[in-house]
């Protein structure tokens, strides 16, 4: 081979274009070959000037990009924001909660701290991660709970450990299970230790799940009621408008309880 | 989305190289909701919105690097993956500065693996190295080299420089080439510093 076929073949490896017998030729007599070797580590220096240059110059474009304004969608389009093959469960509860509200005032109890609470019930948010195992674990658990097969989440969703960095979905998740299942203390823990996340979005659902728990459980506070109008007050907590709907509702409810 | 991308996922669009590229990094810029949770994120932690810019700027350019260099793995969505890489870019920015306490779940993404999507970024000294050696090889050269690495063709990057033809592509590519090799020859603190990342 001549001095300009090995510049093009040893281009090509840096480049990751070469493959085959051809790949593995080449590479043999880099190996064997110092000079060839230190030859070939200029083609991977320029690789990798190329790449940094490239990056340099992705930046200048995205500079000029203007900023996404967008806000989330507001709690109204929360229907809309799952993928209704896979939360079948969270979107009948979310129906159900329109058409319980309409007739809410033909029932019984209608004020009653549980009455309340049939009407509203936690979401189920869409789960995926960067983490392999803890994103099929996620993924099969919220099938089981859509498909109303808690009892079979429960035990996935308690293996995630506190060192997980989805630790935090994984016991939104874990609220939901027991709360489908009419656990509602256990549902309350779970949704006590996702309301620590630092993601504010899975810290606020799990307050507001939390705080549905306590209606079930009748153990309504003052402190809950705060946490609550919080919630109501919250721009970037995307049940906000339930949150405010609920706590006008408790400000009846109370006089029943 | 431009129709030619309903038929090809982002990341496999970025990987594809050329025009596809292009567009699915703009798509991905603009994806409802994805920069507004990237800014919640850094503004929670001790960030304004320009650092929470900068972030999310940064989050696509690594991605786009990894998945272009075969580092990507198809798992999740690919919204969630450039979530986890600003996460993460922030996380270790607040730690450089010491600004904030990172609460216990603030945490790297993919440590399981000891990946760190910070390993194909440069400190400003290799930056500044890289823009120094660019500009001694020119704009033309620089822009013929760099749309062959993005996977260009021969006649889109004549197009694109205005060539007559891909063979003559071709050529103005080889000698560029050869420029750069040349000028790797005359920078041998290029290696070691380059070696010194982050």
């Amino acid at each position: 081979m001549n001095t300009s076929e090995y510049t093009e073949k040893l281009k090509a490896l840096a480049n990751k274009e070469l493959f085959g017998d051809e790949k593995m030729q080449l590479e043999k007599e880099i190996q064997e070959n110092p000079a060839l070797a230190e030859e070939f580590k200029k083609h991977l220096l320029a690789q990798e000037l190329l790449e940094a240059f490239i990056s340099q110059d992705l930046k200048k474009k995205l500079n000029t990009f203007p900023l996404p304004q967008e806000k989330p969608e507001s709690s109204g389009a929360v229907i809309r924001k799952l993928n209704p093959s896979r939360y079948k469960w969270a979107i009948a509860a979310s129906v159900s909660l329109i058409l319980g509200v309409s007739s809410y005032l033909f029932m019984e109890n209608e004020y009653s701290y549980q009455h309340l609470a049939n009407n509203y019930v936690p979401q189920m948010q869409e789960v995926r991660g960067t983490n392999l195992v803890t994103d099929d674990i996620l993924e099969k658990a919220s099938s089981y709970i859509s498909n109303n097969k808690s009892e079979m989440a429960i035990p996935l969703l308690t293996s995630i450990t506190l060192d997980d960095d989805r630790f935090f979905i994984g016991q939104l998740l874990l609220g939901n299970a027991y709360y489908q299942i009419d656990n509602f203390s256990a549902a309350s823990d779970a949704f006590i230790q996702s309301s620590k996340s630092a993601d504010e979005e899975v810290k606020y659902q799990g307050q507001y799940s939390f705080l549905l728990c306590e209606l079930k459980l009748k153990s309504w506070s003052e402190e809950n009621q705060r946490l609550l109008k919080e919630l109501s007050e919250n721009e970037f907590f995307i049940y906000k408008n339930e949150a405010e709907a609920l706590l006008q509702k408790l400000k009846i409810a109370k006089y029943f309880n | 989305m431009n129709s030619s991308l309903e038929t090809m996922d982002l990341a496999a669009a970025i990987r594809f190289g050329g025009s596809k590229r292009e567009q699915a990094l703009s798509s991905l810029y603009n994806v409802t909701g994805l920069f507004f949770k990237i800014k919640q994120m850094v503004t929670s932690h001790g960030g304004n919105e320009e650092d929470a810019r900068d972030v999310f700027h940064e989050g696509i350019i690594t991605l786009d690097r990894k998945i272009r260099q075969d580092e990507y793995e198809d798992r999740g969505s690919i919204e969630s993956y450039l979530y986890g890489v600003c996460r993460f870019i922030w996380s270790n920015q607040l730690r450089k500065n010491k600004r904030v306490e990172l609460k216990e779940d603030f945490t790297p993404y993919d440590q399981s693996t000891g990946e760190n999507p910070l390993d194909t970024m440069l400190n400003n000294e290799g930056q500044n190295m890289v823009a120094t050696l660019f500009s001694q090889l020119g704009d033309n050269c620089s822009k013929i080299l760099s749309l062959w690495k993005l996977s260009y063709s021969m006649n889109e990057i004549a197009e694109e420089m205005g060539l007559p033809s891909g063979d003559n592509a071709r050529k103005h590519k080889f000698r560029c080439y050869q420029k750069l090799l040349g000028l790797i020859d005359n920078s041998p603190e290029l290696a070691t510093n380059l070696k010194n990342l982050g």
